[in-house]
């Protein structure tokens, strides 16, 4: 038996062993009627050096920077705006309000995507991401 | 739903799906990884315009988020006992390892035995290569964080590897 014998064998085994599970597919195929927002992009930027990445995400966007911690609960600070912090999910949004300090918090947020927005002087939206 | 949407779900699904699986995420890790995935796409969809350029984004992406799914593993695995009666499915963490699935023919058992045995970078490099025969060697170094030259020939020895352990299934098959 050749490489490609074995390697074509292989294939067929994942392939049977590990399918793609009909509602990863058929939520793929609903994704397709998200339209992109209106706001403004916020994008991921790298934390400080020094600051521990796997729990910290820092996003920012024309002068406003947001940075989000995730723990049990999902909190984090906003500077450079005031106002409301939506978590949006396929399934819904959580609210917070940025409180006088620039903090928020939002529990109970159900895994899977998330994508932060803040409803401010401008709408900032952030990238879909797994949490 | 658009018919581009329905054909590039159609051709990339699967190759998404196994870039979270070759992180040995669980399936609902991998299913969220997927959803994420495929969310930043639809936002996107005017900025990628050549199918290569969809396929690498993909990839990258998918590979991203299977990091920060690892990461939120990791950080559940810190939480105390109290916290983890809230999680639904303590299935989380545990790895799922593909020698518990039940597997028809006996020849395919085996050999998904033998393959679930290998060493991770082999299982991802040939995982990978298996949902996506069509990936470049520059994507697949780049996924898995590999010089582009060393793909072929450790793709080879892989498979060597693959038929050593699969000549050992049989022999204690007897």
């Amino acid at each position: 038996m050749t490489d490609e014998e074995l390697y074509a064998e292989l294939t067929e085994v994942v392939a049977n062993t590990d399918p793609l599970p009909p509602q990863v597919l058929a939520a793929a195929g609903a994704a397709g009627a998200v339209t992109a927002p209106r706001g403004i992009r916020l994008h991921e930027v790298d934390p400080a050096p020094g600051m521990r990445g796997d729990d910290l995400i820092m996003l920012s966007a024309y002068g406003v920077t947001v940075r989000v911690e995730l723990g049990e609960a999902i909190t984090g600070v906003v500077t450079g705006t005031g106002g409301v912090v939506e978590l949006r999910t396929p399934d819904g949004s959580w609210f917070a309000e940025i409180d006088p300090a620039g903090r928020f918090t939002v529990e109970g947020l159900p895994r899977g995507p998330v994508s932060l927005r803040v409803h401010g002087e401008a709408l900032l939206v952030g990238e879909w991401m797994t949490w | 739903m658009d018919g581009e949407w329905q054909r590039l779900v159609g051709r990339y699904a699967r190759l998404v799906w196994a870039v979270a699986r070759s992180h040995r995420l669980t399936d609902q890790e991998a299913a969220d990884v997927s959803q994420t995935t495929w969310l930043r796409l639809a936002e996107r969809r005017g900025e990628l315009r050549l199918p290569h350029r969809v396929q690498a984004w993909l990839v990258t992406t998918a590979r991203r988020e299977s990091l920060r799914a690892l990461a939120a593993r990791r950080r559940e695995r810190c939480l105390d006992l109290e916290t983890l009666g809230r999680v639904a499915h303590l299935d989380r963490f545990r790895v799922p390892d593909p020698a518990d699935l039940v597997i028809q023919g006996d020849r395919a058992g085996r050999l998904w035995r033998a393959f679930a045995r290998m060493p991770l970078r082999c299982r991802q490099l040939l995982w990978i290569a298996a949902y996506a025969p069509d990936l470049s060697y520059v994507r697949v170094a780049e996924l898995l964080g590999m010089p582009v030259g060393s793909i072929g020939p450790t793709r080879g020895r892989c498979l060597a590897a693959l038929r050593r352990r699969l000549v050992g299934e049989l022999g204690a098959a007897g």
